[in-house]
């Protein structure tokens, strides 16, 4: 008889695979961040020998000082207001500003003494009115 | 005949196919982590009513300052004009990436501006100030 003895084919036993993918699985679960970055998204005006100027008219200046009071409104009528007031004060004077044909832009400006805390309330104030143009002056 | 009598029905799983969905979570999983490469200081961020949820975490740059005026980015600490070169390259690589600042809510404005003024060189001008959400 020629007949050429039949080869076994190798059996591989793939019941511990389930095991090792299991391992990994758990790996990759622990070692996952949920995603929890959470902010103000801020565009940064460009550098300060870029800019070009710009018009005076629509333009809010708030102001805080060493002492971390606010100070707010078009140039040369600014007065002191409380934190929580500036929403409501910019939504009067974008009113007020866009019945004369403009758009509101706020210009914000921190001495280097004040805190960041009462900056980056002033900037939820700035955008829980919904105010689209932001610009920090230098 | 008086009945027939069922014979028990033996309910099985097959569980051949687990490691196919184990598989598919695996690679969900693997595709989805980003790994935290660095660790940054110890700050106490302020926290907002209008913060908002910062999507595409391969996009962002963590840029820490704490009430020292420390800066750290990439768990090193920095000067500032090392924070534009670092920022240059990183928005070189990739330019829709979005620098969130963790500052601390005591810093004082100036190191803020500081920061500022060295992320508006490198033209990495997308930031974040990263607050808690209040209320």
């Amino acid at each position: 008889m020629l007949k050429k003895p039949q080869r076994k084919l190798g059996d591989f036993n793939a019941s511990s695979m389930a095991d090792i993918t299991f391992l990994l699985l758990v790996f990759f679960l622990v070692t996952t961040t949920v995603s929890t970055d959470r902010g103000i998204l801020f565009v940064l005006p460009p550098t300060a020998d870029e800019v070009t100027p710009t018009r005076v008219r629509g333009v809010v200046n708030i102001f805080l000082n060493d002492e971390n009071q606010v100070l707010m409104g078009q140039r040369g009528r600014e007065e002191e207001v409380a934190m929580p007031q500036i929403r409501n004060r910019l939504t009067m004077l974008q009113r007020e500003i866009a019945s004369q044909g403009d758009s509101i832009i706020v210009s914000i400006k921190a001495t280097p003494g004040s805190t960041y805390r009462y900056y980056v309330d002033i900037l939820d104030q700035v955008k829980l009115a919904r105010i689209q143009r932001i610009s920090l002056a230098p | 005949m008086i009945g027939n009598k069922k014979e028990p029905v033996e309910g099985k799983i097959s569980t051949a196919s687990m490691p196919d969905i184990i598989f598919m979570l695996l690679i969900f999983f693997m595709v989805s982590t980003v790994f935290r490469e660095f660790r940054g200081l110890p700050v106490r961020i302020p926290s907002a009513v209008s913060s908002e949820r910062i999507d595409g975490k391969r996009n962002i740059a963590h840029c820490y300052v704490d009430v020292n005026d420390r800066i750290s980015i990439d768990d090193k600490l920095m000067t500032p004009r090392e924070v534009t070169s670092i920022m240059y390259l990183k928005r070189m690589a990739n330019p829709r990436i979005i620098v969130s600042m963790k500052i601390d809510e005591n810093c004082k404005y100036e190191i803020v501006d500081r920061v500022h003024k060295a992320l508006q060189e490198a033209d990495a001008r997308r930031i974040v100030y990263a607050t808690l959400t209040k209320e």
